[in-house]
């Protein structure tokens, strides 16, 4: 479903890089069906304590598989935390929510807790709507919507 | 789909150890006896006929794998031939036929081709060249068969898929006393969808409203959505209450689903003679309460918690509320809210809402059918990401006021 334009950047990249603090470690970016609409890049930050992952682009069915490759991948490094910054993700649907859940619960296995950062608006609304909000670690659920 | 004529001689089974039946019209030629030798040492079954339309009258009748037509037949032309053979052969569109051709022949080629041959061989033929060209297009038709067949196979599943589908996703809901619902369901582009609802009468005389959304489509959301009836169907029959049932459906869900499948919902529980409303949701969106005698549309917010299918720790509430005598509850799932346009914007619930309040003087069909068309003015020129589902609930009658029974 999705074209990766950079693959094999990631894997042995990463291997290096994690040694150094905040260094970008990868990118991946995927292009879905539906044209560049819909397409996401992944860029991987961070130390050994703290991974921390920019979701640009929509986190649909069509583009949530990388970042779940992505995130699997850097779990085996056991990091405290994973950090999703999610400010630049402006649509998040149900199979985006899925891998989000699906990811969480095998970060917390391992005792690394995953927290979204900076939500968009409607990635929000999403989390909101759902009630996830404190799931992942973003307040509570008191008021919906505005 | 194809039209009942005869099969080709072998349509199924093992391309190797199969005896293939080989149509060739014997011209009382060395070249043709040569031919039927190297054929029939091939191990090929060979029938002999003796013109063209004794070839399309055998195909027809005994069936057939491959046909060598020469380029020139006692009674007709080999291309009027082969359009005959491809307009009687139903599924033997595969059938492979191999033109004759002298070397200096090249209109032949030409016409035979165009007419639907798929290929050609020289006079004098060349047994070795002749047995490979004929290996070589019985498997091309062997595959095309296989093809033919996982397709017919396909379509036959996604047919009782669809089946399936319609009888979780009814047309219209059933109708109790003194509550009426219209509903509106679109299925996403995708194959199979997520979204359900169903409406059923509880022991107690009350109603329950259901309506949820499975992450996926295809199969998998079918099969859960078929199970997440049926547990609803038979908790709420048990007499509990939406919160409870919400609670019972995680149990089970969390047993089947995997770490990254979820399901949201939203259940009601109408007394139609109090209008006492008892409802949940687990993950899914708000229902709003249009009341048009005050000409108020607004969000109610039950009580609830996060998707069914995740957590194992989680225990659900109900809210209270009432729909008082002709005020309408409307129900709905992500794909109205979250439905974009072009630009990626998305439907709202603001701009539902504003639209539901001015339909106070609608009956509930105009509604819905007012609400449905701007969703899918909105999304216009997208296929729809998920289901849509709308559901309009007005109660009709029973006692009045708006006092809110304890529960």
């Amino acid at each position: 479903m999705t074209k990766r334009l950079t693959t094999g950047l990631f894997r042995p990249m990463f291997g290096y890089d994690l040694t150094m603090s905040t260094a970008t470690m990868a990118t991946i970016r995927s292009f879905s069906q539906r044209g560049l609409r819909s397409s996401v890049e992944l860029v991987l930050e961070g130390n050994k304590e703290t991974l921390q992952i920019r979701v640009i682009g929509e986190l649909i069915a069509d583009t949530c598989s990388d970042l779940r490759e992505m995130v699997m991948d850097a779990s085996a490094r056991q990091p405290k935390a994973v950090l999703l910054d999610m400010s630049e993700t402006p649509f998040l649907d149900t199979s985006g929510l899925g891998v989000l859940v699906g990811l969480r619960q095998h970060l917390r296995h391992q005792g690394t807790v995953l927290s979204l950062v900076n939500p968009s608006p409607k990635v929000l609304d999403v989390l909101r709507m759902t009630r996830l909000l404190k799931v992942f670690g973003l307040g509570d659920n008191s008021h919906y919507p505005s | 789909m194809s039209v009942p004529t005869p099969f080709p001689a072998n349509t199924t089974g093992d391309l190797q150890s199969a005896k293939h039946r080989v149509v060739l019209v014997d011209t009382l030629t060395p070249d043709s006896a040569l031919m039927k030798a190297t054929l029939q040492a091939n191990g090929y079954d060979v029938l002999c006929c003796v013109n063209g339309d004794d070839v399309v009258h055998q195909v027809g009748r005994q069936g057939a794998d491959l046909v060598l037509l020469p380029s020139r037949l006692s009674d007709n032309r080999p291309a009027d031939v082969t359009r005959e053979l491809r307009k009687r052969q139903g599924r033997g569109q595969n059938l492979p036929i191999l033109m004759l051709v002298s070397d200096e022949d090249f209109a032949a080629r030409a016409t035979g081709l165009e007419a639907g041959a798929d290929d050609f061989l020289f006079e004098p033929v060349d047994p070795q060249l002749l047995s490979a060209r004929v290996a070589s297009h019985l498997k091309i038709k062997f595959l095309h068969d296989r093809l033919a067949e996982a397709r017919a196979t396909l379509d036959r599943k996604s047919e009782q898929m669809t089946r399936v589908r319609s009888r979780l996703i009814p047309e219209a809901l059933p109708q109790f006393r003194n509550l009426r619902s219209v509903v509106y369901f679109e299925a996403s582009g995708r194959d199979g969808s997520g979204d359900g609802y169903g409406a059923l009468a509880l022991p107690d005389g009350r109603v329950a409203y259901v309506v949820w959304d499975v992450k996926g489509s295809g199969l998998q959301a079918l099969v859960h959505s078929a199970m997440a009836q049926a547990v609803l169907r038979c908790v709420l029959a048990r007499g509990l209450s939406p919160a409870q049932t919400l609670q019972e459906m995680n149990k089970t869900l969390l047993s089947t689903f995997d770490s990254e499948e979820l399901m949201t919902c939203y259940i009601a529980v109408v007394d139609p003679e109090s209008g006492t409303l008892v409802h949940s949701a687990a993950g899914h969106p708000s229902p709003i309460l249009h009341l048009p005698e005050e000409d108020r549309a607004d969000l109610l917010e039950p009580a609830g918690g996060p998707p069914l299918g995740i957590f194992d720790d989680i225990t659900y509430h109900d809210s209270l509320s009432t729909l008082p005598i002709g005020g309408r509850l409307i129900l709905m799932t992500n794909g109205i809210l979250h439905g974009r346009d072009g630009s990626g914007e998305t439907y709202g619930t603001e701009r539902l809402i504003s639209l539901l309040s001015v339909t106070g003087d609608m009956d509930l069909e105009e509604a819905l059918d007012l609400v449905t068309g701007d969703v899918s003015s909105h999304i216009r020129g997208e296929v729809p990401h998920d289901d849509l589902t709308l559901i309009l609930i007005e109660r009709t009658g029973g006692a009045s006021g708006h006092t809110t029974v304890e529960a």
